[in-house]
C-alpha cells in the first residue's frame, strides 16, 4: 500500500517562522476546512508561549512534528500509526483501535480523539478512508495533522502553508534542500543557519521534522495576537503574561 | 464414630458449598445487580461513544486505568504471596492460601476488563493479535497478563486437587450428586497415593516458581506501560519496583480484609486466629515503611532540582486546589493510620488492623490515580484550552458504575469460587505432613 511507504525520494520538512505569526488562525480554519473538522477539533495549534520572565511572548503554531524518533509509533500495539520512507507519521484509522497509548506517548499534545460519532458531510463519512487524506474521522479513533501528502502528490503544498497570510510555514523537501511558503522558495539548510533554526523540545530526542525560526525582528508586535479575541479566550493567557 | 476435626473444619463450610444460605443469595443479588448498574453505563458507552466518560484529548485515561492497575496488583500480588507462602513452607500461612490464590486470579480477570473499556474500538479488538507489534508495550502487557492467567488459574486448580478429593468423599456434608460427581471428575482420581503426593507436589513447586517470576515481570510490565513514556511522572526508573511494592501493599491489606471477614462469616477463630492478624499486620508495617521510603525518595528528587514541567507537575501535589487534599488523603491512608494502629501495642487488635487495611486499600487506590491523572493534565506544551473538561479530568457517572461493577464481579467472583471449595484449604492443612518441610535441627536433639 503506497500510503504506507510514502512519496519516493522525498523527505519531508516544515520550518515555522515566530517571527512573522501574529495569530491570524487561518492555518487553524484553513487545516479544519480541509479535513471536515468542527471548530473545537484543532489539529494545528497556534500557542501562546514565554519562554522565561523576562522573555516577550509570541505565538507559536503547533502542527504534527513528525518526528524521527516518534514516541507514538513505538507504542502502537497494531502498527496504526506508522513512520514512512518520506518522514511522514500517519494514521490508517481502519486498523486504529482507539487505545490512545499514542497520544499518551506524544510529548507534544499532537492527538486528537474522536469521543463521539465526528460530525462531517455525509459524503464525506461514506467515502474511504485513506492515511494520506486522514478523511473522514471514524469514532474512536486517533487523528492529528499529517502534512497532507495528498496535496504533495499533486505538487501542491499543504493548506496550512498557503493560507497563511504572512508566510509563516515553510514546507518543503531535505532531500532538494528547498523550502517553500507559497511566496518564496529557499534553500532549507541556509534559513536554517542565517535565521538560527531549532527544534521544539530538542532534549526530548524525538528528532522533530520540524524547525522553528526564532521570533526575533518580529513583523508585529505579539499583542495584535490578542485583537478580536474574546475576554474569555483572552484569559487562557494568563498564566503565560 | 468420631468426627476428625479436620472434618468438623469442613463442615463449617456446608454454606455455601453443601447448600448457599440466604444471606449468600441476596449478596450475590446485591452484586448482580452492581454489574448490571454498570452494564447499563456500558452501553451508554458504546452507543453514544467515549464522550460519556470524562477522558479527553488531554487526559486520555482516567478512573478505567486506575482500575486496571488497581486489580492487576491485587492480581499479581496474590500470585507473589501465593508462590512466596507455598515456596517457603511458612506452616502457619497455611490457612491463607486459598484466600490469596483466589484473589489473585480474581483480580487477573477483572483488571483487564478495564483495559477493554478504554478502548475506543471494541470491534477490532483482535487486531492486538493479528497485527501485533511485538515493539509496543500493549503487546507486552497482554502477553503477559494471559501468561499469569493461564499460569494462576493452573496454580489455582493443583492447589485444590486435595480438597476436591475430600470432598468426594465427604459424608460430613449433603452435596448434591451433580457436585459430586463435578468433584469426582476435578480431582482426577486422588487418592493420597505415594505418587500422586509426589506428582501434586512437583507441579505446585514447578509451577509457584513460574508464577512468582511471571508475576513480578508482569507488574514491572505494567509500570513500564507508564515508565516508557516521555512525561514527567511517568518516565521513573523507579516505576516498577514501586509497582511491585504498592501491589504487596494492597495484596497484604486485601488479604486482611478477607481474612476478617471469613473469619466471622464461618467462625474460624481457632483457624484464622489473633496471631495471624498480628503476623499480617507487621507485614503490613513493613510494607508501610516501604510505600513511604519510596514516596519520599520519589518526591524529594523531583523537588529539590526539577525541569519547569516536572516543577509544574510536582507543585499540583502541594496545591490544595489541584491534588492537594488527595495526596494528603493517599499519605494518611496509606502511611500515617497505618503507622498509628501497627505501631501502639494496644490498637493492634484484628478489628483496627482490618480497619486500616481498609483505609489503606481506598490510599493505594488514590495513589494510583494520582500516578495516572495529574500526570496526563502536566503536558509540556501549554493546554491553553477553552473547554475546561478538557483541562481537568472529571470522572462521570459511567465510569464509577462501571467501578462500582468492577467490585461487583470481583465479589461474585470469590463467591462462586467459593461455591466449589471451602476457603481454607482443609485437606492441605490434614495431610501437612505430605509437602516436604526441613526439619529443625534442634527437634532431633530433644
Amino acid at each position: 500500500m503506497a500510503a504506507r511507504h510514502g512519496i519516493p525520494g522525498k523527505k519531508f520538512v516544515m520550518v515555522i517562522d515566530l517571527a512573522k505569526c501574529k495569530n491570524a488562525r487561518k492555518c487553524v480554519t484553513a487545516c479544519q476546512k480541509m479535513h471536515y473538522q468542527p471548530e473545537d477539533k484543532e489539529w494545528l495549534q497556534v500557542k501562546l508561549m514565554k519562554d522565561n520572565e523576562e522573555g516577550a511572548p509570541y505565538w507559536f503554531p503547533k502542527t504534527c512534528f513528525h518526528c524521527d524518533n516518534p514516541p507514538c509509533v513505538k507504542v502502537c500495539p497494531v502498527d496504526a500509526t506508522f513512520k514512512r520512507d518520506d518522514g511522514l507519521v500517519l494514521i490508517d484509522n481502519d486498523r486504529c483501535i482507539g487505545c490512545k497509548f499514542c497520544m499518551a506517548a506524544c510529548p507534544y499534545s499532537t492527538r486528537v480523539f474522536n469521543w463521539a460519532e465526528p460530525e462531517q458531510p455525509e459524503e464525506i463519512s461514506m467515502c474511504h478512508s485513506s492515511p494520506e487524506t486522514s478523511v473522514p474521522s471514524k469514532v474512536g479513533t486517533v487523528d492529528k495533522c499529517d502534512f497532507c501528502p495528498d496535496m504533495s502528490r499533486r505538487g501542491l503544498l499543504p493548506d496550512c502553508v498557503t493560507s497563511c497570510p504572512n508566510g509563516v510555514f515553510y514546507f518543503g523537501d531535505a532531500n532538494e534542500d528547498a523550502v517553500s511558503n507559497g511566496t518564496e522558495t529557499v534553500r532549507f539548510k541556509k534559513l536554517l543557519s542565517d535565521r538560527g533554526g531549532y527544534r521544539y523540545l530538542e532534549e526530548l530526542g524525538t528528532e522533530p521534522r520540524v524547525y522553528y525560526l526564532p521570533p526575533t525582528d518580529r513583523m508585529f508586535p505579539w499583542e495584535r495576537g490578542l485583537d478580536g479575541l474574546s475576554e474569555e479566550q483572552k484569559a487562557l493567557y494568563d498564566d503565560i503574561l | 464414630m468420631e468426627i476428625s476435626p479436620f472434618d468438623k473444619l469442613l463442615s463449617k463450610f456446608k454454606h455455601p458449598i453443601a447448600q448457599p444460605s440466604r444471606s449468600w443469595w441476596m449478596l450475590f443479588a446485591i452484586m448482580l445487580a452492581f454489574v448490571a448498574i454498570g452494564l447499563v453505563a456500558l452501553v451508554d458507552q458504546i452507543v453514544h461513544g467515549h464522550q460519556v466518560t470524562g477522558m479527553r484529548d488531554h487526559v486520555v485515561w482516567g478512573v478505567f486505568i486506575v482500575n486496571f492497575i488497581f486489580f492487576l496488583g491485587i492480581g499479581y500480588s496474590g500470585a507473589i504471596m501465593a508462590s512466596v507462602f507455598h515456596l517457603t513452607r511458612i506452616r502457619w500461612s497455611k490457612p491463607l492460601h486459598r484466600i490469596v490464590e483466589q484473589f489473585a486470579l480474581m483480580g487477573l480477570i477483572v483488571g483487564p476488563v478495564f483495559i477493554f473499556l478504554c478502548i475506543g474500538r471494541l470491534d477490532r479488538i483482535l487486531y492486538i493479535f493479528t497485527y501485533a507489534r511485538i515493539q509496543s508495550p500493549i503487546t507486552w502487557d497482554v502477553m503477559a497478563i494471559m501468561t499469569n492467567l493461564v499460569f494462576i488459574a493452573t496454580y489455582l486448580y493443583i492447589a485444590h486437587i486435595r480438597d476436591f478429593a475430600k470432598l468426594r468423599d465427604t459424608t460430613v456434608l449433603e452435596i448434591s450428586s451433580w457436585k459430586k460427581k463435578l468433584f469426582e471428575k476435578l480431582s482426577l482420581g486422588y487418592t493420597g497415593r505415594p505418587e500422586q503426593i509426589k506428582a501434586l507436589n512437583r507441579a505446585q513447586n514447578i509451577l509457584a516458581v513460574t508464577v512468582l517470576f511471571t508475576a513480578i515481570l508482569a507488574d514491572s510490565l505494567l509500570a513500564w506501560l507508564f515508565g516508557m513514556s516521555l512525561r514527567p511522572g511517568w518516565h521513573s526508573t523507579l516505576f516498577a519496583p514501586e509497582f511491585i511494592l504498592v501491589a504487596l501493599y494492597s495484596g497484604v491489606a486485601l488479604l486482611i480484609v478477607l481474612m476478617w471477614i471469613y473469619r466471622q462469616q464461618y467462625k474460624l477463630n481457632d483457624v484464622i486466629t489473633d496471631q495471624h492478624f498480628q503476623i499480617m499486620g507487621f507485614t503490613l508495617l513493613l510494607f508501610c515503611f516501604g510505600f513511604a521510603y519510596l514516596t519520599l525518595s520519589e518526591c524529594i528528587t523531583e523537588w529539590y532540582n526539577v525541569s519547569e514541567t516536572h516543577r509544574r507537575w510536582i507543585g499540583k501535589f502541594l496545591d490544595f486546589n489541584e491534588y492537594g487534599y488527595m495526596s494528603l488523603a493517599t499519605v494518611a491512608f496509606a502511611v500515617g493510620f497505618p503507622l498509628i494502629v501497627l505501631v501502639i501495642p494496644r490498637f493492634r487488635t484484628p478489628g483496627s488492623i482490618t480497619v486500616i487495611s481498609v483505609l489503606i486499600l481506598i490510599g493505594l487506590w488514590l495513589k494510583r490515580y494520582l500516578i495516572i491523572v495529574p500526570t496526563l493534565e502536566t503536558p509540556f506544551v501549554p493546554m491553553q484550552d477553552l473547554r475546561p473538561e478538557y483541562v481537568h479530568y472529571q470522572a462521570t457517572w459511567v465510569e464509577w458504575a462501571l467501578t462500582l461493577a468492577g467490585i461487583g464481579s470481583s465479589v461474585l467472583i470469590l463467591m462462586l469460587l467459593n461455591l466449589f471449595a471451602p476457603v481454607i484449604p482443609v485437606a492441605d492443612l490434614e495431610h501437612d505432613d505430605e509437602i516436604v518441610v526441613p526439619k529443625p535441627f534442634y527437634e532431633t536433639l530433644k
